[in-house]
């Protein structure tokens, strides 16, 4: 397998406030994204999860690092690296002025997909693959927050991006919705020949176990990776069926014992 | 808002005036004095005046020094306040000068500028644009401070250059807050033309109604304080229509 994101010995530390000290976030974190490939970073809050996608994505500079690596080239040296990622945030983040074309379409001008004639074809397939193509010239606040969220997901979608970097996605809606978000999600992955590779920060524990293809589980900070596994289980995966449950009987106990959390 | 809705509300607003003036026709009737003259008298004055063709210099010259005024206030109002809501100094550094700027009387003002530079239509544009600044200035700058960081964020994650956030995120944002200081400053830039004409011009709808106070004109007085209500309302109206257009969100 591939590797498509390397992340190579991460320092991470922000001052701390009146005088304390430093608060470290990542020491020597060293993490291989493999390509095509569903990673789930499970930790808990404020381990440092949507950090690493920030990172990732070139938002935020570490304190050092050895290698921020994309496809072989270290973002910080390429630049425009980032810009085979698209990004979905924990809310919406639409602009209201905007329909939920408009909304793709800004993405879509941002990371300059080309040619722009196919753009329309492009928002036409991903929002009636996420069942919005009657609602693409909605303005957000006509359409529901789940709607808002899957008109999210599209204006990620629609860039073709080799990299979708999700943070929480779905942890701000009510869990009918957000599970058939996941269902959608997972469709739109697999339905590509050569899948995208997707990082999907949670702190849920059975959506990881749900959804992942790899799932990595951090610590509290200052943080590091206290357990792996790849997840060798056919797509869709029904919440309630033993293996699903038995997989997150195995991240609770590894919490448990590698993390130090009690539950 | 549906078309229903807004005849609905549209017939509440007439229904009020209708009220406001058979209300003022009643008490001019009741008290029959010379301070109050009937409404009908003063729309009578002001058909006459509007069908001789004589409110219409006065008002024009009025409705010239107001926009002009107005135009700039606002031009350099959005300025100061895009510029204080990006920089922090610059904010802290002229804050309480604009806080001067709003607190100082507007009379005081008018007073000191028509002393200071002459009674000139220069002087009126600059008053106004001085009185107007400020309002429109902080108002900007507080609109934008409640500007989503958020939304920064996911621009930039998606590297849409300055000049499309300019255009696709931050104008957009801005235009409500603008049309509606908009409408607050340009009533104020049409009471500060008016004031300054009642003290110091020898032309306009203040200068008229200054005429008439003189020689005791009650009715004649009212007409032209009508005709600059009515005028006023006709903007504001034509404003709300253009916020409506223009914000279809």
């Amino acid at each position: 397998m591939t590797v498509k994101v390397s992340l190579r010995d991460l320092h991470l530390a922000f001052p701390g406030r009146d005088g304390a000290g430093d608060k470290v976030i990542y020491e020597n974190l060293n993490l291989d994204i493999d390509e095509g490939s569903f990673t789930v970073l499970l930790g808990p809050s404020g381990c440092g999860k949507s950090t690493l996608l920030n990172i990732t994505n070139g938002l935020l500079k570490p304190t050092s690092a050895s290698g921020i690596i994309v496809d072989g080239n270290d973002l910080r040296d390429q630049p425009e690296m980032s810009r085979k990622m698209a990004y979905v945030f924990q809310g919406a983040r639409l602009l209201r002025w905007k329909t939920l074309a408009q909304n793709a379409e800004f993405g879509l001008a941002g990371l300059n997909v080309q040619p722009k004639e196919k753009w329309q074809g492009l928002m036409e397939k991903y929002f009636s693959a996420v069942g919005l193509k009657d609602y693409m010239n909605h303005y957000p606040h006509q359409v529901s927050g789940g709607m808002q969220q899957r008109a999210s997901i599209v204006r990620a979608w629609v860039n073709e991006p080799e990299i979708l970097l999700m943070d929480e996605p779905f942890s701000h809606l009510d869990e009918i919705t957000a599970a058939t978000m996941r269902r959608i999600l997972i469709d739109l992955w697999r339905q590509d020949e050569t899948r995208r590779t997707i990082i999907f920060v949670t702190h849920d524990i059975a959506e990881a176990a749900q959804m992942a293809s790899d799932i990595v589980m951090l610590t509290p900070a200052p943080s590091s990776i206290c357990y792996r596994r790849k997840v060798d289980m056919p797509w869709p995966r029904a919440m309630e069926s033993d293996e699903v449950i038995d997989l997150e009987k195995e991240l609770r106990r590894a919490f448990s014992e590698k993390a130090g959390i009690r539950f | 808002m549906t078309a229903s809705m807004r005849l609905k509300e549209y017939s509440a607003q007439l229904a009020s005036l209708v009220l406001i003036i058979l209300g003022w026709e009643i008490a001019a009737q009741t008290m029959n004095t010379n301070a109050l003259p009937p409404a009908s008298t003063v729309f009578a004055t002001l058909g006459g005046l509007v069908a001789d063709g004589d409110a219409f210099g006065p008002l024009f010259s009025t409705l010239l020094r107001t926009v002009l005024g107005f135009a700039l206030g606002f031009l350099l109002g959005t300025a100061y306040g895009i510029f204080a809501a990006t920089f922090k100094t610059f904010d802290e550094l002229t804050k309480w000068l604009i806080q001067i700027a709003i607190f100082t009387p507007t009379l005081i003002l008018i007073f000191l500028f028509l002393v200071a530079i002459g009674r000139t239509n220069f002087t009126v544009i600059i008053l106004i644009a001085l009185v107007v600044m400020p309002m429109i200035g902080t108002y900007i700058r507080d609109a934008l401070k409640d500007f989503d960081p958020d939304l920064e964020g996911m621009a930039v994650s998606y590297k849409v250059p300055l000049h499309q956030r300019v255009t696709g995120m931050y104008l957009p944002f801005l235009i409500p807050p603008m049309l509606a200081a908009g409408r607050i400053g340009f009533t104020l830039s049409w009471k500060v033309a008016f004031l300054a004409e009642i003290f110091g011009f020898p032309n306009g709808l203040g200068w008229q109604v200054r005429q008439t106070y003189q020689i005791y004109n009650v009715a004649g007085l009212l007409a032209w304080l009508c005709l600059f209500i009515i005028t006023l309302i006709a903007i504001e109206q034509l404003m709300r229509f253009v916020e409506r257009r223009v914000v279809t969100w």
